[in-house]
């Protein structure tokens, strides 16, 4: 049986999610603050989490929290930032073992909940001004992620290719930032942003694992109720935005197999597909190892590794990427089109819809059982402000017909196309 | 014949059963949890590239790269596609092919009897024409053009190829363009028969299933096979490194380098022992929560890419340090200097508390879900050590051990440098 995700009120924009399920050996407790994205905050913000990861009152330097969280059984810190879209995401999430199998009957997720609210909380911040060797610290490490970005090819392809879909949407901004804006950052526009952040932004906890929520809830609440809060109320999900005039773009790399991105958004806002809809007509058509994709470009054309078509249900897109030859581009290009014009047409056959709908069905209902999995698939659920089960989610991809998935097609056209080749 | 394995610190079981086939079969029921994963898995990976059964004369010798193409290719069968054949139960399956093993998985939260019968049928039944293997060395040749281009995978190989003069472990799994042109349907039957016989191989599930179904699957299915004996030839190995030092440039922000120790690899039936004993070194010289750690994120030397890993198995062992710097050298040198310290100074007692209490807590944890417990047991079956007998050795290990082990090994002549730069 399904367990259900309770969501709570802390306070105004402040919500504590939590579900809990005994078979679970571990506890995982993430606070995720939601913002709007902007090109004037959006490298600063992004520099919060590291340096939150950085220390708290208890344990004021990077090695010592480090040994305080060996010493909670290995428990994982991650300080991350995400993009939702047109809102940046940033977040501190911890997990570790639970109390049933501590060695030494003490309480792990105690220890967890205030070692996160306190880095949270209570950060090393004198006189509004964060650490200055932190902060330089930090800098270099947040400069030397966002020139990272270009080792993994298909990734960079992939972002590329949205920073030429987007333009100049705020959807199109780059979750961490960028370089030249680094040099500007001091300790004290830090603290104040770090204070923008924790008086107007929605706050999202979530918590999932076998143990007591409440241990958590009351600590976040009490903690909360301190701070002054002049939340955001308008953080909402974007409006999906449609295409315009066909884009096209060409960089340049030393790479030796070129990647091609195809990135498609609906043609009209007056006739926007359902995201049901949408997500199953894109594992139709390249979601699945049986997809269209799959089977005709790559296996019966053998014109790349791997092409796939993933629909981004925050942003309303759906981006088609590939490996490929250089000299088979506009070969694998055309394929491509040629597969998205017979979805359109509806000419896939009955057995890829019903089993489509399988793989989609699956997938939901594998999530139930991994702790991290459902931690993710709720926020985005919560983001999306969108309130059922999995099973719920499963049982309406399974009322969806050809004629959904058709009309869907329809609604998508062409935006950008992007191609990162080799050479000069 | 059927053996119940019990955890009294989990309070949990599993089920180790030997098929009259030849089988091993692992199963783990597991409460409250919906949906399963399954690995059918061989013992044969890309080091096997030279070998001989008791009914052989001779060792043959196989093109470099032969167990993950042989993986590709068993996906096709006369009865068309295996994933096409998963659809109809909404499956979600995969393999892959790592340096000793091959493994097939599925993941599915319904119709399982369905999924677990293909998963037999398809892994026992080879079928290979000369134009399907044709097909495939486009296939393969575009997934290692792709591997050219990953700068992780390019600092990894060229670290072993750095500390091994000829171990196989030095060969990318997946081979090269040249190396798969070689390879036809003989070759791919030869390999099959070796490897893919049932007393090679192993069956695990873990989740949500019913035992019964995987049993009633393996009866109906699978057919028994002669008991085999597998020799594969390793070359002559010698205990130095290759090359202290290897270079490549990419389309990479700044360097990224592999810091590797040689080891002299542990006895089969003491190896997840050593690796683990490794394990907990590497953290205490270098891990997030170590002193050398702090001062070389402080100094700009390191950054949150920076990892540790051991890696083993047969005639291998490495110790790697792995991370992105604009100063290798100074990180290796750095490491060097910090393991003599503590070999001249003693590791602390709190700090192997410590880091024991982490491996312990995310080993423990990582037996709560069907994946890693699959996993796990699979390992079980490879290693022969149990999922619940590492959390006991674990549990178990002293400061001496590790000291010990930090006297064996490290040794700064045994070391290699691997470094891929911007090009």
């Amino acid at each position: 049986m399904e367990k259900r995700l309770i969501r709570e009120k802390l306070l105004d924009e402040i919500h504590f999610s939590s579900l809990t399920d005994p078979k679970f050996k571990q506890n995982r407790i993430s606070v995720n603050l939601v913002v709007p994205l902007r090109r004037e905050s959006v490298t600063t913000n992004a520099l919060i989490p590291l340096l939150l990861r950085r220390g708290y009152a208890q344990c004021p330097d990077f090695t010592s929290l480090n040994q305080r969280l060996s010493a909670l059984y290995g428990a994982v810190l991650d300080a991350d930032v995400g993009k939702a879209g047109d809102f940046q995401l940033l977040s501190l999430s911890i997990r570790s073992l639970d109390d049933r199998y501590a060695l030494e009957g003490e309480s792990v997720i105690r220890g967890c909940a205030e070692l996160l609210c306190g880095l949270l909380l209570d950060p090393k911040i004198e006189g509004g001004r964060f650490d200055r060797e932190d902060v330089a610290i930090e800098c270099r490490t947040l400069r030397e992620i966002i020139q990272s970005e270009i080792n993994d090819k298909r990734t960079y392809a992939l972002r590329r290719a949205e920073e030429v879909m987007y333009g100049t949407e705020a959807c199109g901004l780059s979750k961490y930032g960028y370089v030249e804006d680094i040099d500007a950052i001091t300790p004290d526009s830090a603290g104040e942003a770090y204070r923008r952040l924790l008086h107007t932004a929605r706050i999202e906890i979530l918590f999932v694992g076998p143990g007591d929520p409440s241990v958590a809830k009351n600590i976040f609440a009490g903690a909360f109720a301190k701070i002054y809060r002049d939340p955001d109320p308008t953080i909402r999900m974007a409006d999906i935005r449609p295409a315009t005039a066909l884009k096209e773009k060409t960089d340049c790399l030393e790479v030796t197999q070129a990647k091609l991105v195809l990135g498609f958004r609906p043609k009209s806002k007056d006739a926007l597909p359902t995201r049901d809809a949408s997500r199953l007509m894109a594992a139709i058509y390249g979601g699945t190892p049986i997809s269209r994709l799959f089977m005709h470009v790559r296996e019966e054309k053998s014109l790349c590794y791997y092409c796939a078509a993933r629909y981004d249900s925050g942003k309303g897109v759906m981006m088609v990427d590939s490996g490929v030859e250089m000299d088979k581009v506009e070969e694998a290009k055309a394929a491509i089109l040629e597969q998205f014009a017979i979805m359109q047409r509806g000419a896939f056959t009955e057995d890829e819809l019903r089993h489509s709908i399988l793989a989609l069905q699956n997938n939901y209902r594998t999530v139930p059982d991994s702790a991290a999995a459902l931690e993710l698939c709720y926020l985005a659920q919560i983001l999306e402000g969108c309130d059922r089960t999995l099973e719920e989610a499963a049982e309406a991809i399974g009322r969806l017909t050809r004629e959904d998935v058709v009309q869907a097609a329809n609604a998508f056209t062409l935006d950008t196309v992007y191609l990162l080749k080799g050479g000069a | 014949m059927q053996k119940v394995i019990r955890s009294e610190r989990l309070g949990e079981s599993y089920l180790e059963i030997d098929h009259p086939t030849g089988l091993k079969i692992l199963l783990c029921p597991m409460k409250g949890y919906q949906a399963s994963y399954a690995y059918f898995a061989t013992r044969y990976g890309s080091i096997n590239t030279c070998f001989k059964t008791q009914q052989d004369a001779d060792f043959v010798k196989v093109p470099e790269g032969i167990a993950h193409f042989l993986e590709h290719k068993l996906f096709e069968s006369e009865e068309g596609d295996a994933f096409v054949r998963y659809a109809k139960t909404g499956a979600s399956a995969n393999a892959y092919t790592s340096f000793d093993r091959t493994a097939y998985l599925f993941s599915c939260a319904g119709n399982f009897p369905e999924t677990i019968e293909i998963l037999l049928d398809f892994v026992t039944h080879p079928y290979f024409t000369q134009a399907t293997v044709e097909k495939e060395q486009g296939i393969i040749g575009q997934e290692i053009m792709m591997m050219d281009d990953d700068p992780d995978w390019c600092v990894y190989f060229g670290l072993l190829r750095a500390l091994y003069h000829n171990h196989p472990v030095r060969i990318d799994i997946a081979g090269t363009r040249e190396s798969i042109a070689q390879i036809d349907a003989d070759l791919l039957y030869r390999c099959y028969r070796t490897f893919y016989n049932l007393h090679n191989m192993v069956l695990v599930v873990a989740g949500g299933f019913d035992p019964k179904d995987v049993l009633e699957a393996a009866d109906r299915i699978l057919k028994p096979a002669e008991p085999i004996t597998i020799q594969s030839q390793m070359p002559e190995e010698p205990d130095t490194v290759a090359a202290p030092r290897t270079e490549a440039r990419l389309a990479v922000s700044r360097p990224l380098f592999q810091i590797g120790f040689k080891e002299i690899p542990d006895p089969p039936e003491a190896r997840v022992r050593g690796d683990i004993c490794s394990e907990l070194l590497l953290e205490l010289i270098c891990g997030e929560a170590s002193p050398l750690y702090g001062k070389l994120y402080r100094e700009g030397l390191i950054n949150p890419s920076f990892s540790t890993e051991v890696m083993s198995g047969q005639g291998y062992l490495a110790s790697i340090f792995a991370g992105e710097s604009d100063d290798p050298d100074a990180v290796a040198e750095a490491i060097l200097e910090e393991i003599d310290r503590l070999r001249r100074e003693g590791i602390p007692e709190d700090a192997f508390r410590r880091e024991k209490k982490k491996l312990y807590g995310r080993y423990v944890r990582s037996l709560g879900g069907i994946e890693s417990m699959a996993g796990a047991l699979m390992m079980s079956f490879f290693e022969s050590t149990g999922p619940y007998e590492v959390i006991e050795l674990l549990a178990g290990l002293t400061l001496e051990d590790v000291e010990k082990r930090l006297h064996q090994q490290l040794r700064s002549d045994r070391m290699a440098l691997s470094i891929v730069r911007p090009a």
